[in-house]
């Protein structure tokens, strides 16, 4: 409930930025007057400072408007994007309450499952809530003395079995890249 | 007029009580390294100069509340989670099942008369 309740303040909130910024941005182009926007006067005092705004104040009003919208639009985002609630995954849901296991501490495992994998030197990961189950992706840098695809095929089964038996969850995927180059090009993830 | 005897003033609520007992337990938990804060907001229980973060109790109905249990758990229970325990052990679920008992034990030390009818239980990290 008081998620819910501070979701929708945040989305009331970024509509309301995205108004004002939109607006504000008329009037300062000169697509509508503060009259027009002011029915029975109401606010018609803040379109009318926007509009006959001039030199620096023009350029503040101008700013204050973009900066809004902006800032609107991202946390409408945030709010209404389907990855939203992507940062956690419900693993139980019954009558006693729901078990839920953050997403971090998914890629937490996997990394440590992938780790767990002779000759894997680092490992990246990235899990996804599917239709059909998690979809996990691993690339992995491995020794260039181990035969990749067996590794590959070590990791999957291992990473599968993990995540199905030990979270409950069904795994739709997992999907393994390997390489021998490092990984540090992108965010690194060493094995420990 | 409602007249508040000196006992009731600042005296804490029936969530805060439910909750600094519940975070008391599970906190001593081996598998945990701490409560955990919450992934998108504050995840805490709110009483007069206090706030117990990582437990948030609510009253659904009169005399029945909700909590909602946020952990931390160790590189060690993680471990054992995911590489040594048997195929098919489900050890977070088992793990979920063991804070809800602990909660339930908590909580009963505190209740009176008033029950807990649900516990989320979120396993927010790993430290």
């Amino acid at each position: 409930m008081r998620n819910v309740f501070n979701r929708i303040v945040l989305l009331i909130l970024s509509i309301l930025a995205i108004v004002f910024g939109i607006l504000a941005l008329l009037i300062l182009g000169g697509l509508v007057s503060p009259a027009q926007l002011s029915p029975g006067g109401f606010l018609h005092g803040l379109w009318s400072s926007i509009g006959m705004s001039s030199g620096p104040g023009r350029t503040t009003a101008l700013i204050s408007s973009i900066v809004a919208l902006g800032l609107g639009l991202v946390f409408l985002g945030i709010e209404l994007l389907p990855g939203r609630r992507a940062g956690e995954f419900v693993i139980r849901r019954d009558g006693l309450g729901t078990v839920s296991v953050a997403r971090n501490s998914i890629d937490e495992l996997v990394g440590r499952v992938a780790g767990s994998v002779p000759g894997v030197r680092e490992v990246r990961e990235d899990v996804e809530k599917g239709d059909k189950g998690l979809r996990v992706w691993v690339r992995a840098a491995v020794a260039p003395d181990v035969v990749a695809p067996d590794v590959a095929r070590t990791l999957q089964e291992q990473v599968h079995t993990a995540l199905q038996n030990n979270l409950g969850l069904p795994v739709s995927e997992v999907r393994v890249s390997t390489q021998l180059a490092s990984l540090e090009h992108t965010q690194r993830k060493r094995v420990r | 007029m409602t007249q508040l005897h000196s006992s009731e003033i600042g005296a804490p609520s029936a969530e805060v009580r439910f909750a600094r007992e519940i975070a008391r337990a599970v906190v001593q938990m081996p598998e945990f390294a701490s409560l955990g804060p919450g992934r998108f907001v504050q995840a805490a229980t709110y009483g007069p100069g206090e706030r117990i973060t990582g437990v948030v109790v609510q009253q659904s109905a009169p005399e029945v509340f909700t909590a909602e249990i946020h952990v931390v758990l160790t590189e060690a229970a993680l471990q054992q989670a995911f590489i040594q325990q048997p195929i098919g052990s489900a050890y977070l679920l088992q793990l979920a099942d063991a804070v809800r008992k602990v909660a339930h034990q908590a909580a009963s030390r505190v209740a009176g008369t008033a029950t807990l009818a649900q516990i989320d239980v979120a396993f927010d990290d790993v430290a």
